[in-house]
């Protein structure tokens, strides 16, 4: 499980998650939500995805002279213009569970508006990286599918803003599927609460990590999922299965808190060993926190890799 | 079964208040939603069948004690079926109340209704009993409850139309209680009357028992042709000498035509006057007989209406007396010219009573000047000096008003020198308000009989005149204040002293200080002030069957001191009455129209005290009223009105009392909610153990 790092704090601009499920226009959430963790990080705005010097390419007529190599031109006095990894024009993609399992909420805001959000702020950031955007809803089979192209920036913003919960989930038939739709290698963030088992989980993951693309888990999680507050006895039913179970929570509270963290640890650890990053999302906390955490944890990784 | 007050069932509406408590105990407790049972399927609920099943006793236990607690409140009864002999009895009783106030004496209406009684004996079968009552203001049994028809038609035969009003709520009693009594199960009120509305007041609520039944049979007949009298006044008549009075009769017209009447006016057996009265329809008039010299003591008087059908309202019997003469002497300092010139103008004008005015200079003062007073004034003199002062102050003492007014010219000084007992205190300078709009008064007393008269809402406006002095008068006189300044200051302050009393007035009525004989309250002010510094009573000229008349207060009146003697009253009739002595305040409740004599035992020679009694003016108005009204008015309060096998002599409300059913279900909510409460706090105390 990941921590939040130290430094989040201070790079939060404090944006209620509440408040911002609340705004239907999912650019202006994701351009708030991206703008706000930016400008407190001053630092480049190429960070995370593709920002890496890729190769040179030759000079033509109207590339920016801002971008040409003097060094090399000083050298070889030939005219080369540097390419980055962001020039490449990466595929993102953004996979959103929407089974019903997704629709819940302890405090007003369920995690799938939260899924929303964070898929929203992640196409912008990848399309203000001039990366290609798609969009996958998936609950048991694929239920939406926006191939990534950039020019698909407001076609997920509108696929995320009409996803909503369905039946049932799972995670290793509608991600196979989609590791076969995606005929060019990318990034797939899976929006996804992981109710499966961790090795059903890390197989699905890994699949689409063997076809080569990186992959990112984010596991949302609601604060009542994690810390199981219930006081009186009650039947709890399955969102999903409509199975209905009789519980004293006071009774159970802790095993069930420690049956759900070596869930997320087990997780990981599957996750990490297929090479599939794993984040967890706190719908409680802000969600530049967790972009932050997150980007600033890949950035560290891929230099280790 | 039965209730007393079924209404109280809509308490049962409160039983919503348990269902909706569990009905959203319930739905809190449908299903806590939650993302996944992956985490969850190793703890299953063991005890919640059995939490179920305390939720439903305690919700049941809610819902009885909420329905108990209404079904209490509506006090329920048993009808309970008791043997008793006299309920066996097949037959009815009835009770004939019969009318016989003096409204019943127009027409034919007495003699109809005594057909009516007739006819309903007539109409009773073999085992059926009857009793009669009559009444007019009072209500009396005249023949018992049997089943001899005779015994009633004799008290028929001997009951006249009374002098007396109408009032049916004590008739209703009486005749309840009788067939109350007579124990059967079928009981009925029959009342003969010609239902006049004066008599019936909807407040006097009667209601009927089970199985009871008014029947009402109307006699008033036609439409009412009648002239009456409806009051008399009698004043001085300023126009002649001081001892002619003036009589004024006011006469009412019933009836759909003009009408042309004469009127007569008799003292003792002569005639002494006469008059042609025009009459408007359904209107009245006022007779005047002017000028009449009448003896110094009271003689009885008649006016007559002669030519009318109804002839027990066209006679009006009256008192006339010489009119009494209030004496006030006014002495004013020596040579400060005719301030006096408003009071004694005001003095002048009256006319119940009369006020003889002699007024002196304090300097002209003597002994002589005292005697014979009904109130003396110190009109801004102060008090007189030597044998004078001595000689008013024991007046005073003996009964004497005296008015004193405290205006510019009373010299401090000459006040110094005034009985303690009269004025303790010593004049003080007078307060200025002439910077102003000046003073008014403030406050007065309007429950003291002096000033009583201004009690009425259009009754003058005390508070227009305007003070520019005034001297203040402490409340610690020891008097009682009758009215203050609008500063606060005592404005009328009253001492008694000895059997009389002394007025003190903080300013003078004059115009020098204010403006208030100028204005239009002062001349009632004065009249009231003088009226009671004199202890005067307006005579009782004429007074109405029903009234009640204070015996100890009428001989005082008249002078003759009664309280350690006996009193012997004469009614019409000439029945009499003795009043025993020293028994407190005696009372002759006047009964039948006519001039009672009124003697004081010890002095069997002296001039009796006489009292005018006339018919009620309310028995001359002959609206009447529906008497389904009446009976819509009684509703019957047990709904069981066969009556049979029932315990009929008692009402619901007796029954229920006697039962008392509403304390055992009051117990058995106190036991449920007992219960419940353990039900609750195990509950409680199970969840929180888990």
């Amino acid at each position: 499980m990941t921590e939040p790092a130290p430094a989040a704090a201070q790079y939060s601009s404090g944006l209620d998650p509440r408040v911002l499920a609340r705004i239907d226009n999912l650019e202006l959430v994701a351009r708030a939500v991206v703008e706000g963790f930016l400008n407190g990080l001053h630092r480049s705005v190429q960070l995370g995805f593709s920002t890496e010097f890729a190769q040179h390419r030759a000079y033509v007529p109207g590339d920016d002279l801002r971008r040409l190599d003097w060094r090399v031109y000083a050298r070889t006095d030939r005219y080369l213009i540097r390419e980055y990894e962001a020039e490449t024009n990466t595929n993102v993609m953004v996979a959103l569970d929407v089974s019903k399992s997704m629709s819940y909420s302890s405090g007003g805001v369920t995690k799938l508006d939260i899924g929303r959000v964070i898929g929203a702020s992640l196409a912008y950031l990848a399309q203000r990286q001039r990366d290609r955007v798609g969009f996958a809803a998936f609950a048991a089979d694929i239920a939406e599918y926006v191939p990534p192209a950039a020019a698909h920036f407001q076609l997920v913003l509108h696929a995320l803003g009409r996803a909503q919960p369905r039946e049932r989930g799972e995670l290793a038939k509608p991600l196979a599927r989609l590791g076969d739709a995606l005929r060019r290698r990318g990034i797939i963030v899976v929006l996804t609460d992981c109710y499966e088992a961790p090795g059903v989980v890390a197989d699905a993951m890994g699949g689409l990590r063997t076809s080569g693309h990186d992959v990112v888990v984010m596991h949302i999680l609601d604060r009542a999922e994690l810390d199981f507050p219930f006081e009186d006895a009650a039947t709890f039913e399955d969102l999903e299965t409509k199975e209905r179970i009789p519980l004293v929570p006071a009774r159970m509270r802790d095993r069930y808190r420690e049956s759900m963290r070596e869930h997320m640890v087990t997780l990981e650890r599957k996750l990490l060993e297929r090479g599939v990053d794993y984040v967890t999302v706190n719908t409680a906390m802000p969600i530049e926190d967790t972009l932050f955490n997150y980007l600033v944890r890949r950035e560290r990784l891929r230099r280790v890799r | 079964m039965s209730l007393l007050v079924p209404l109280f069932l809509a308490g049962l509406a409160a039983i919503a208040v348990p269902i909706l408590v569990h009905l959203v105990h319930r739905e809190r407790s449908i299903a806590e939603r939650f993302p996944s049972a992956m985490f969850l399927r190793k703890e299953p609920y063991r005890a919640m069948a059995r939490q179920k099943l305390r939720h439903l006793l305690l919700f049941a236990l809610r819902v009885l004690a909420v329905a108990l607690l209404a079904f209490a409140f509506s006090r329920p009864f048993f009808t309970r079926k008791v043997a008793r002999a006299a309920v066996t009895a097949s037959g009815k009783d009835v009770a004939i109340l019969l009318d016989r106030s003096a409204s019943m004496g127009y027409g034919d209406r007495w003699s109809r209704a005594r057909a009516a009684v007739e006819r309903t004996l007539s109409s009773l079968g073999a085992d059926d009993r009857a009793a009669l009552v009559v009444f007019d203001t009072r209500a009396a049994q005249v023949a018992p409850l049997a089943n001899d028809r005779s015994a009633i038609r004799t008290a028929l035969s001997a009951e006249r139309v009374s002098t007396r009003g109408t009032r049916y709520v004590p008739a209703l009693q009486l005749g309840k209680r009788v067939l109350g009594e007579g124990g059967r199960a079928s009981r009925e009120l029959v009342l003969v009357s010609d239902f006049q509305r004066s008599g019936w007041d909807v407040r006097d609520n009667q209601a009927l028992a089970g199985g009871e039944k008014l029947t009402s049979i109307d006699v008033s007949g036609e439409d009412v042709i009648n002239v009456a009298w409806r009051g008399v006044t009698v004043e001085r008549d300023s126009a002649a000498s001081n001892d002619a009075v003036r009589v004024i009769g006011r006469i009412a017209n019933a009836g759909p035509a003009k009408r042309a009447v004469r009127v007569t006016l008799a003292i003792g057996p002569r005639e002494v006057a006469e008059q042609k009265v025009d009459l408007p329809a359904d209107g009245g008039a006022t007779v005047t007989f002017a000028g009449l010299r009448v003896a110094p003591t009271a003689n009885e008087a008649r006016l007559v209406v002669h030519g009318d059908t109804y002839a027990l309202d066209d006679t009006l019997r009256l008192l006339l007396e010489r009119p009494r003469h209030v004496s006030v002497l006014i002495i004013e300092p020596a040579g400060s010219g005719d301030r006096a010139f408003f009071l004694r103008e005001a003095l002048a004008l009256g006319a119940s009573p009369s006020f003889d005015i002699v007024q002196r200079t304090r300097s002209a003062l003597s002994v002589a000047d005292l005697t014979s007073r009904d109130v003396i004034i110190l009109h801004d003199a102060g008090w007189p000096t030597g044998a004078t002062g001595d000689r008013l102050r024991e007046r005073v003492a003996n009964g004497t008003g005296l008015v004193i007014a405290l205006g510019d010219r009373a010299a401090p000084d000459e006040w110094a020198r005034a009985p303690r007992d009269i004025l303790p205190l010593p004049v003080r300078a007078p307060t200025d308000r002439s910077a102003g709009r000046g003073g008014a008064l403030g406050w007065i007393d309007r429950t003291h009989a002096a000033l009583e008269t201004f009690a009425g809402s259009r009754s003058g406006d005390l508070s227009a005149a305007r003070f520019v002095r005034y001297r203040p008068i402490s409340d610690t006189l020891g008097g009682r204040v009758l009215a203050r300044f609008d500063d606060g200051t005592a404005a009328l302050v009253e001492r008694n002293v000895g059997r009389g009393r002394a007025l003190v007035w903080g300013s003078g009525f004059g115009v020098e200080w204010s403006d208030f004989p100028r204005q239009p309250v002062f001349l009632p002010f004065i009249h009231e002030i003088m009226r009671y510094a004199a202890g005067y009573r307006a005579p009782r000229v004429a007074q109405n069957v029903g009234d009640v008349v204070d015996l100890d207060d009428a001989l005082g009146a008249a002078g003759v001191a009664t309280s350690s003697q006996a009193i012997v009253a004469i009614a019409p009739s000439g029945q009499r009455r003795r009043f025993a002595a020293d028994t407190g305040r005696r009372s002759l409740s006047l009964d039948e129209a006519g001039f009672f004599s009124l003697t004081g035992a010890g002095a069997p020679g002296s001039r009796p005290t006489l009292v005018a009694a006339n018919l009620d003016p309310r028995e001359s108005e002959f609206d009447t009223f529906d008497p389904t009204r009446l009976t819509g008015a009684m509703p019957t309060d047990v709904d069981d009105s066969t009556g049979q096998g029932v315990d009929a002599t008692l009402t619901a409300a007796e029954r229920e009392r006697q039962q008392s059913l509403w304390w055992w279900l009051l117990a058995a909510v106190t036991v449920v909610l007992g219960v419940e409460a353990v039900a609750a706090a195990r509950a409680a105390g199970t969840q929180s153990r888990s």
